[in-house]
Formats: structure tokens, sequence, C-alpha cells
């Protein structure tokens, strides 16, 4: 049944966010946004430095590159709610069926994972070859990569963002007017705090401290390590240990929205504008 | 010079490979002083007569006039002395009060301070919203909503007031409240004119002096409540009530409305004479239906509907 | 022209309270940018860039509110006012259509003001961010010119957003990382060896690229008039070609309504 579920929410997820327009335009969207993303970041090195540092070139472009993980996942869960709410009006359709509504809030995140791993693909690839052409060198050979702690680290990060994305959904269920700013912040805080793009030893030391309990940033070093091609006990545990607190989170708001929402009957809420 | 002229209209709608006459030669003269109701199913034309007469949209071939402009030619002389109030939807913003909506939609209309504020005082009376006056609109029941906008047609003292569907959705007391409201603005008014659309034939026969039943962008018929009930004097409307679900649009060639409800079949009917009830309830009888009822009745609107449509319009 | 002054004024007002009554939409468009370019600044001090780069960053990020209220709230405007039915009202109202625009704009413009002074004001608190100003006339000009060709661009992508539906929302989200890329967000455009001049030329026709690099002349590196008169020139050009372009689609987009009865259908 709810392996069912999943499969169906993949399946209307790659619906809603790929049937808008044509396919061109589609794969254009899935490219060349995160594209250019990675492409800012890249100038942003050529510029700011005097002599190119291709050690933090790599860590910055490869932390990047699989940010778009959870900037895609999480931007996606944070207006499922107002798009199902207020503009589909499914979700009290959704809702109502016996033990949907998680699994479908999973299977539109992993939905939005596969357009992530495509864009993530086309990123390395294209910038990748790119910025070598301006001596900027990616510490990236394929035949050195720990293929396996990099399997184990997207399955983690994808289940991490999924929930992470479900608390967005959890608030957004009691909300009626955040799913734009919830969406932003969440990934604007995530990106700051989660060493996507310097080292989050940069940071004050509070804020250093908070760093550590994002799944983001152990997700993003993971990712380092076994693209290095090496092993590295702790951010594993750390990801584990932060994807499991995310999960038992995110299903307590989830459960406490749910009765709270019902409580206030809201659950079909239209728009406001 | 009448409040609104329409010649010969006619609107056709290209989409795709599919063409749609949504308007048909459509010719009818609203006066002043008068409330018109249209009456017709979804899709029969009602509001696309009111776009084009409102300068939304273009008719395809004719003219129509609003107090002698032209509305394809003279379309900023038209909305000058016209409002519009479409049920169903609220126009104006949520962050603001009813009061500061009423006002944005003054300056919309040219208002200077001082008359505004004396016409919206005195629509927030008329509307009964005075205890909403400093409530933002977008807290407001769905009732209140429809009062304010309501209320905003009125802002600009409109000569010709389009009002399409305007009690859609609303209960009985709102509902009622905007009808006598609409009445009184005429009655008291009588250079002013209204046209309404509606899908309530209760709604218009009570407000509206004259009345065309459009279909497929047809008008029909058109005439006053009492001529048009009386077109169908010589005629009786039967309720049938029957205790098996029964498949049917007529009896002996005469028009049914069907309802179906806990396995029980209602059958509404234009018989002709009185007599012919019998007929009626020896086919049911013979078919092996067991009658549970039989009600007749004084015709209505309803019954002028089903004389020339057919069929009921809730169940096109 | 009295009453276009009173819509203009109606329609800026509505703006104005939105800043009141929904502060959480102002601070959120504060903190936001302030997010990016926090990490952005961190960047740079991770490799010891110049100090003038953390300027820029500020003021490419204080810009960067301008660009989302004239996207967000001035491109995509007409389609929500037509979801609400307010379109309608408009279009059946004896009023310019120019002044509605004129007043969303006038609006957006004191909002984004306001929220675009507390990002450089934030980010000079967080950050060893150095801004100086020798010629105030040509940053008033520069500014004044910069959010009339924003907004007119705002305008003009009004009513091709409605005209083209959602799609036409959706391409300009696919376009908004290309545009920070091209405008110079979080670098300079202009004074970059890395950037081909053709892409130069290309981004200059963005008004955004050249609000950002005449304010950064003007706020950072101490430049006079005679500094930014390119910016101007080429400021003033967007302003005279944007602004009737805008009239002209706004022409266009009652016309095909009126045949097609478009503008009245929801979530087309």
């Amino acid at each position: 049944m709810a392996m069912r579920i999943i499969k169906e929410s993949i399946w209307i997820g790659w619906k809603i966010e790929s049937n808008w327009t044509d396919p061109f335009i589609f794969f254009s969207y899935i490219i060349v946004k995160p594209l250019a993303y990675v492409i800012i970041i890249g100038l942003i090195f050529l510029i700011g430095s005097e002599v190119v540092n291709n050690e933090y070139f790599s860590y910055s472009f490869i932390g990047a590159v699989f940010f778009i993980y959870p900037l895609t996942m999480i931007i996606s869960l944070g207006y499922l709610i107002h798009e199902d709410r207020a503009k589909y009006e499914v979700l009290k359709n959704i809702y109502i069926a016996p033990n949907a509504i998680k699994f479908y809030i999973i299977g539109r995140a992993l939905a939005s994972a596969i357009n992530a791993s495509v864009s993530v693909i086309i990123s390395i690839v294209v910038g990748g070859f790119i910025f070598s052409n301006f001596g900027l060198g990616l510490d990236l050979e394929l035949d050195i990569i720990n293929y396996l702690l990099l399997i184990i680290s997207l399955i983690l990060g994808i289940v991490a963002f999924s929930f992470m994305g479900m608390i967005l959904t959890s608030i957004n269920l009691l909300t009626n007017k955040l799913q734009f700013s919830l969406s932003e912040y969440s990934s604007g805080i995530l990106f700051l705090f989660s060493g996507v793009v310097f080292p989050p030893t940069m940071l004050p030391e509070p804020l250093y401290l908070f760093s550590y309990s994002f799944p983001t940033t152990h997700f993003l070093e993971l990712v380092r390590v076994s693209l290095n091609g090496s092993f590295a006990l702790s951010p594993l545990i750390n990801m584990i240990i932060t994807t499991s607190i995310t999960i038992v989170i995110s299903i307590m708001l989830f459960n406490h929205a749910d009765n709270r929402a019902r409580e206030l009957g809201i659950i079909d809420r239209k728009a406001e504008y | 010079m009448n409040a609104i002229d329409v010649e010969k209209v006619s609107r056709v709608f290209k989409r795709n490979d599919n063409v749609i006459k949504a308007l048909d030669n459509v010719t009818l003269s609203i006066e002043k002083g008068e409330i018109f109701g249209l009456l017709g199913a979804n899709g029969a034309g009602k509001t696309t007569l009111i776009k084009i007469l409102t300068t939304l949209l273009l008719p395809s071939e004719g003219n129509a006039y609003v107090y002698g402009y032209n509305v394809i030619k003279e379309s900023n002389d038209v909305r000058r002395i016209i409002n519009l109030v479409s049920g169903g939807e609220t126009p104006g913003y949520g962050i603001l009060t009813v009061r500061e909506n009423l006002w944005f939609f003054s300056q919309i209309y040219g208002l200077s301070n001082s008359l505004a504020r004396e016409r919206i005082d005195e629509l927030i009376k008329d509307m009964e919203l005075e205890e909403y006056e400093n409530v933002r609109m977008h807290k407001l029941s769905t009732g209140y909503k429809q009062r304010l906008n309501i209320a905003r047609g009125f802002i600009n003292d409109p000569k010709v007031l389009f009002l399409d569907e305007p009690t859609l959705g609303l209960d009985v007391l709102n509902a009622k409240h905007i009808r006598r409201y609409i009445k009184e603005w005429v009655k008291n008014n009588k250079d002013k004119s209204i046209l309404l659309t509606t899908h309530y034939m209760s709604e218009a026969d009570e407000i509206c002096d004259k009345i065309a039943i459009i279909f497929k962008g047809k008008i029909i018929a058109y005439d006053t409540p009492k001529r048009l009930k009386e077109s169908v004097s010589n005629v009786t409307s039967a309720v049938v009530e029957v205790n098996s679900t029964l498949m049917l649009d007529n009896i002996y060639g005469m028009p049914a409305k069907v309802e179906y409800n806990n396995g029980i079949t209602r059958i509404r009917i234009l018989l002709d004479e009185q007599s012919s009830i019998a007929r009626v309830v020896s086919y049911l009888d013979s078919h092996g239906y067991n009658i549970l009822s039989i009600k007749l009745y004084e015709p209505t609107l309803e019954d002028v509907y089903i004389k020339y449509v057919g069929l009921n319009m809730n169940d096109q | 022209m009295i009453n276009d002054l009173r819509v203009v004024y109606a329609r800026a007002y509505v703006r104005l309270k939105g800043l009141i009554r929904e502060p959480h939409w102002s601070i959120a468009e504060v903190i936001i940018p302030l997010l990016s370019i926090s990490a952005y600044i961190y960047m740079y001090e991770a490799m010891n860039a110049a100090d003038h780069l953390l300027a820029f960053v500020a003021i490419g990020g204080a810009m960067l509110a301008f660009w989302s209220n004239v996207l967000w709230g001035m491109s995509s405007q007409f389609y929500w006012e037509k979801e609400t039915g307010n379109l309608t009202q408009y279009m059946v109202a004896p009023i310019s259509r120019m002044a509605i625009l004129v007043g969303m704009a006038i609006g957006g413009m004191l909002n984004t003001t306001l929220r675009a002074c507390s990002i450089i004001f934030i980010g000079m608190l967080l950050f060893p961010i150095q801004l100086s100003l020798i010629d105030p006339f040509a940053l008033v000009i520069i500014f004044i010119l910069s959010i009339s060709a924003l907004y007119g661009l705002g305008m003009l992508f009004a009513s091709l957003f409605l005209l083209y539906g959602r799609e036409a929302s959706h391409i300009a989200d696919l376009l908004q990382e290309p545009i920070f890329l091209l405008s110079g967000l979080y670098y300079p455009i202009f004074n970059n060896r890395f950037i081909p001049d053709i892409v130069k030329m290309a981004a200059s026709i963005i008004p955004l690229t050249l609000a950002i690099d005449g304010l950064r002349i003007l706020l950072v590196l101490n430049g006079r008039f005679e500094d930014v008169t390119m910016h101007i020139i080429g400021l003033s050009i967007l302003v005279a070609i944007l602004l009737p372009l805008a009239r002209k689609a706004l022409h266009k987009l009652e016309e095909i309504s009126k045949k097609e009865g478009r503008l009245t259908l929801r979530w087309q």
C-alpha cells in the first residue's frame, strides 16, 4: 500500500513539476538554473582569488552542486501544501485516503530528488568542463570515488531532506501565507550554515556549532569524502544521528500539525491574496 | 433612449479547432428603471453577453449600446456609467479593511475624498457592514465578502449595474438581503437599470421586471415574468413520486424533469390539460411503478423554462 | 489626469499598507537576501579576497531586493489580480490601465528602497563593509534611472505574463539564476577579464547590470558622475525603450483580451 502511494506520488510529482510546459523548457529548467548557479560560484572564485586554490575550489564547487539536492527538495515540498490545497484543491482528497498523506509527501520528495539528480550530473560535467578552461581543476577522478559511500550518502541525504521538507509541510498545513518565505528562509539558512561554499569554521563560534545540527552539513562532508575516494566514520555517524533526529522531529511535528489542522478545520482552506 | 440596446449580437470563440457560438443573433432592450433577468444554464451565453456590454469583450457581429453609447467605439463613455459585480469573485485586497477597499475602488472611479467618504458611509450602512467596516477583507465570511462586493458595485453610483450571479453560493439571509437592496435601489432611482443573470428562477421571479431565457446563445423567450407564466397557464405542473428508479425524460412526449433520491424518483411534468394526469398514472402503473404521491401546482418560471428549453437548466 | 493620479495613489496605498499590515513579508525580503549575501561574503573572506568585493556583494544583494520585487511584485501582479477578479474591475473602469501599473510600481519602489537600505545597513553592521559617497547627484541620477528602468521592465512583464499565462512566469523563474549570473550580483561584470566582451554587451540590456555596476562605482570605488556616464546613457536608453513598450504591451493585452475573451478566465 505504502509503496503504491509513494510510486503514484512520484508520478504525480513528476507530472506537476514537468507538465506545465513543453519538455524542452522543462529540461532547460532543471539544467539552466543549476548550471547558472554553479557558474556564479566559479566566477566568484576567479574574481576573488589572487592565486587559485584548487582544493578550496573543489570544496565549494562540490558543495554547491550537491546542495542542489536539499535545495530542490525543500523548495518543492515547501510549496506542496499551498499548491495542493489552494491551487489544485486536491489536498483534502489525498488527506482522507487511509495513510496516504505522509507517503504522498515522501513520494513528491522523491520526484524532486530525481530532478535534482539530473541537475547535479549536468552541473558537475558542464561546470567542471567550463572551469577547467580557466585553470580551476576539480579534484575528481572517477576511478578513485568511493561509490559505496557516495550511494549511502545520497540515500541518507534524500531521506533526511524528504523529512526536512515534511517539517515545512507541517508548518504550511497550519499557515497559509508562509509558503514562499518559509522555503526561501530554509534554503537560505541551509546555504549559509551547511558548509556549502565555505567551511563552517569560518562562522563565528556559536553559529559554527549550530551548523553541525543540520544533516546537510554532514551530507556534503560525506559526499566530499566519498568523491575523494576515502572513508570517514564520524561524518557518517553524524549524518545517521542528525537524519534520525530529523525523522523523529518531522513525524512528531507533522502529527501535531495534522491534528491541529483538523481542529481548526483548515485542511481545505483556499488561498487568500 | 433605452438603458441597454443589443442589436443582432453574435459572438464566436475559437479554441484550437473548436468553434463555439456563445451568442447567436441576440437582440434585446432594457428600459431605464428596469431590472432585467437573463436566465440560462452554464454556457448558455449569459456571461458572454455581460462581458460584451461591460466592454470586456468584443462581439463578433452586431452592435450594443449602453445609455446610447456604443460598447465597441465608445467604451470609455460606457465605463463611466456602469459597474459590474460577479458572484463568486471578491475583488479587492485581503490586507485592506472593508472601508479601505471601498475607498480604493472609489478612487478607481475618480471620486473626491469627501464624496467617497459620504458614499462609503451610506453603502456600509445599507449593506449592514458597520460591524465589519474596519475588518480586513480576508477575515470576512463569504456572505459578507459578497455584501462588500455588492457595495463596491454601487460605489460610482452607476446608471447600469451588471450583476452576474450575485447571490451565487450565498445563504438564504445574505441572498435575501442583497435581493431586497437591489430592488429598492431601482425603485428609488428611476433612471437606473440592472441586468442580472441568475440560475435561481425564484430570484428572477421575485425581482425582475423583464426576463429573457437564453439557450445555446439564443434568446428563446423574452417578456415579463407574469406574461411568461401566462404562456404556460394552459398547462398544469405536476410532481409525481414513484418508489423506484425511473429512467426517462418525457412521458407521452411531454417534457419532464426527473430527480432521483434514496430510491425515489421525483418527476416534474407539464400537463396540457389536467385530465392527462390520468394518462401519466396509467402509464406508470402499467409499467409496474408504485406511485407514492401526486401534487398539482400553478406554473412557475421553472415550468416556463421547462416548456421553452425542454429540461431543467440544472440538468443540462 | 487627476483621476489617473487618484488611481496611482490608491494603488500605491495598497502596497504601502501591505508593508505595515504584513511586516513578515518585508522582514523576509530583508533577511532572505542577507542569508545569501552572508554566504558569499564568507566565501570571499575564505579566499582572502579584496575588501571592496564584500561591499560589492552587499550592493548586489540590496539590488536583488528590487529585482525580486519587479519580478514577483510587478510582473506577476496582473496575473494575481486576474485570479481575485480585480483585473476585471480595472478593465471595466474608466481609467488608464497604466495608472494602475504606475501605482503598483511607486508603492513597490518605496517599500523596496526601505528594504534595500536595511540590507546594506545590516550588512555593514555584520561585515567589514565600507561605503563612501563623493557625488550624491550622480547617485540620485543613477538610482532614479535604475528603478525607472527596472520597474519599466516590470510593467512590460506584467502584461506579457498575463498574455502568456503561467508559462511566462515559469520562464522568468527559469531565467532567474542566468540573470543573477549576467547582472553580476556577487562580482563585477564589466571589470572582469573572465567574462567575454560579447557577454558583457548582452548583460548591459538587463537594467539590473548597469544599476548594480553604477552604484558600486559611486558607493564603493569613490566614482564621480563622469565615471558613470555610460551607465547613465545605457539606463536612459533602457527607460526610453521599456516604458513605451510597457504601454504598448498593455494596449495589446487589452485588445487581445477583448477579442479573445481571455481576461477573465482563471488558471490558464
